[in-house]
């Protein structure tokens, strides 16, 4: 008789939260995870007295990972300590003029009136137009198992607001902006948040133009750094039986005769018996390199590999001794957003890395929310600029110094005036990092394109398809990456693992 | 002539067809022609 029931390979939120479910059910559960310390994307490293975060810088959401810790019995306020982000962020436009964004869905149509009057009503429209998808439990929509089209036409009647929604999920996240903004600057300062879901404005799906909405919903940062929620998280599954083993890689998914998981093998030749194996990896990974090909069917192997692995970025984490002059824990570099979707298509996708002037991206500073990130009168700086996950010629290893180092500079020069000179530690991950950091293919942030083509029912199962007893936690599994949506595919296999493994 | 009726319609059909493709802004057809070229994919992307 094997020890465990089930076996969680990562402990990525996906895994994580999959773990504590169903040790709270009673489930015999060990998570293996390959590096030093839980979270995947959602977790912190301290170098020098910084506390740097890895991936996710704040959470957003909320609705969705308080249902998923209420799948814990407790509360996610109860659990983390939480800061709110009040503004929410701010935006630098190419002109040097800027915009801040505060909570109040009021304060930010005041704001955007000083732009365009128009859009302010745009805004307000907006506004309301998606406050009725809350209301009609729309998110529901992320809650909900969809490896089947049964599974997506039962969510269209149990969520009515949906069908009302059905053209947003035909639209792109582009045409809902232009479809309530007018003016091309109130379009770029919502525009960047498609990349939150690894698209530009012009591929990713409509419906993820709720993200600038969902903002005013409340933005959190955890106190002491974003480990915190995974640890949190970990520590409530530890309570009920949940046992994490760190430094443990899985190299092998062990499948018997009738397609069946039985276990599975970790790099120091250790196998662990368990009848049911929750996945939090890249589906690719799992399927084609820990199971093998030989236990798939021609059509299931010609569907794996026909994914594109989804957008990465170079993160360049700074320490720095002097308050930078940035006004929100988020600031916005924006560009236009014609530019931004031609930057996409014409150069991110064959590997070649905007020159410094033509960027555009996010700069986190967590310090503005939570000073005990850094040593007294320090701040961190993260930088999340553009940059493809495979070059087009070469390696990240050949240009990382050059292109954090120019990237600094010119952001020194236009942006943040004085970071050059105030730099104290600098980390630069590239995609090439993250994929050796957390085993994830092309460093893949949310593991596989999310456009419309590879959403509900086109991404892979979380109840797979191929294998008995074989679950999908993550970003590679509905309802895609992001923190709140890898929670919620956690909560997803769990429950189906509650239903159908007895 | 009345033989090839619905050969006209359907050369009519994809000439009001090519007639919209041709319309469309640059960007649009930028999306189609990708959801397009993933369009083969979808069948075996749903047995995964």
């Amino acid at each position: 008789m094997s020890k465990y029931d089930i076996v969680i390979i990562g402990s990525g939120l996906g895994g994580l939260i999959s773990g504590a479910v169903l040790s709270r059910r009673g489930r015999k559960v060990l998570v293996l995870e390959q590096s030093d310390r839980v979270g995947g994307c959602c977790s912190t490293y301290e170098v020098d007295g910084y506390k740097f975060d890895i991936g996710a810088s704040v959470v957003e959401m909320i609705p969705i990972i308080d249902h998923a810790f209420a799948e814990l019995g407790t509360t996610f306020a109860k659990e983390v300590d939480l800061i709110q982000c009040d503004p929410i962020y701010s935006v630098i436009f190419p002109d040097g003029q800027k915009l801040t964004i505060p909570m109040s869905v009021e304060g930010a149509a005041e704001e955007i009136g000083k732009i365009s009057k128009e859009d302010k009503e745009g805004f307000l429209r907006y506004a309301n137009k998606f406050e009725s998808f809350i209301e009609g439990n729309g998110l529901d929509f992320f809650m909900m198992p969809m490896n089947t089209l049964g599974d997506m036409l039962a969510s269209f009647k149990k969520v009515p607001i949906l069908t009302k929604f059905g053209s947003f999920f035909a639209m792109t996240y582009d045409d809902v902006l232009r479809k309530y903004f007018k003016d091309p600057k109130v379009r770029q300062s919502m525009a960047y948040q498609s990349f939150y879901c690894g698209h530009s404005p012009e591929q990713a799906v409509g419906i993820f133009a709720i993200i600038p909405y969902m903002e005013h919903k409340g933005i959190y940062y955890p106190r002491g750094g974003m480990i915190k929620i995974p640890q949190a998280i970990q520590r409530i599954g530890e309570q009920n039986g949940m046992e994490v083993r760190l430094n443990s890689n899985v190299t092998k998914v062990l499948v018997d005769t009738n397609n069946r998981v039985t276990g599975v093998v970790t790099a120091d030749g250790e196998t662990i018996e368990a009848n049911v194996v929750v996945s939090n990896i890249n589906a690719r990974k799992l399927y084609l390199d820990l199971i093998g090909e030989e236990h798939l069917k021609p059509i299931v192997r010609k569907g794996i590999k026909s994914y594109s692995l989804s957008k990465s970025t170079p993160y360049i984490c700074l320490g720095v001794d002097y308050d930078p002059p940035l006004d929100a824990h988020h600031t916005l570099v924006t560009r236009d957003v014609d530019e931004i979707n031609e930057f996409w298509w014409e150069k991110y996708r064959i590997g070649i890395v905007p020159k410094p002037e033509e960027q555009f991206g996010l700069i986190c500073c967590p310090t503005k929310t939570d000073t005990s990130l850094a040593p007294e009168g320090h701040h961190i700086v993260a930088l999340d600029f553009q940059g493809p996950s495979k070059l087009a010629s070469g390696t990240w290893d050949d240009i990382k110094e050059e292109f954090s180092e120019s990237l600094v500079d010119h952001l020194s020069q236009k942006i943040i005036p004085g970071l050059k000179d105030h730099v104290k530690t600098m980390v630069v991950s590239t995609p090439l990092d993250f994929e050796r950091r957390l085993g994830n293919p092309g460093g893949a942030f949310y593991c596989f394109q999310q456009d419309l083509t590879a959403q509900v029912v086109f991404r892979p199962a979380s109840k797979s398809k191929s294998i008995k007893g074989l679950y999908l936690a993550g970003a590679s599994t509905h309802p895609g990456g992001g923190v709140p949506t890898v929670m919620a595919s956690g909560v997803i296999a769990a429950n189906q693992i509650v239903e159908n493994e007895k | 002539m009345r033989n090839l009726l619905w050969l006209w319609i359907v050369l009519g059909v994809l000439a009001v067809i090519a007639v919209i493709i041709l319309l469309l802004p640059k960007s649009k057809k930028r999306y189609l022609s990708y959801i397009l070229r993933q369009a083969s994919s979808l069948i075996a992307r749903y047995n995964v």
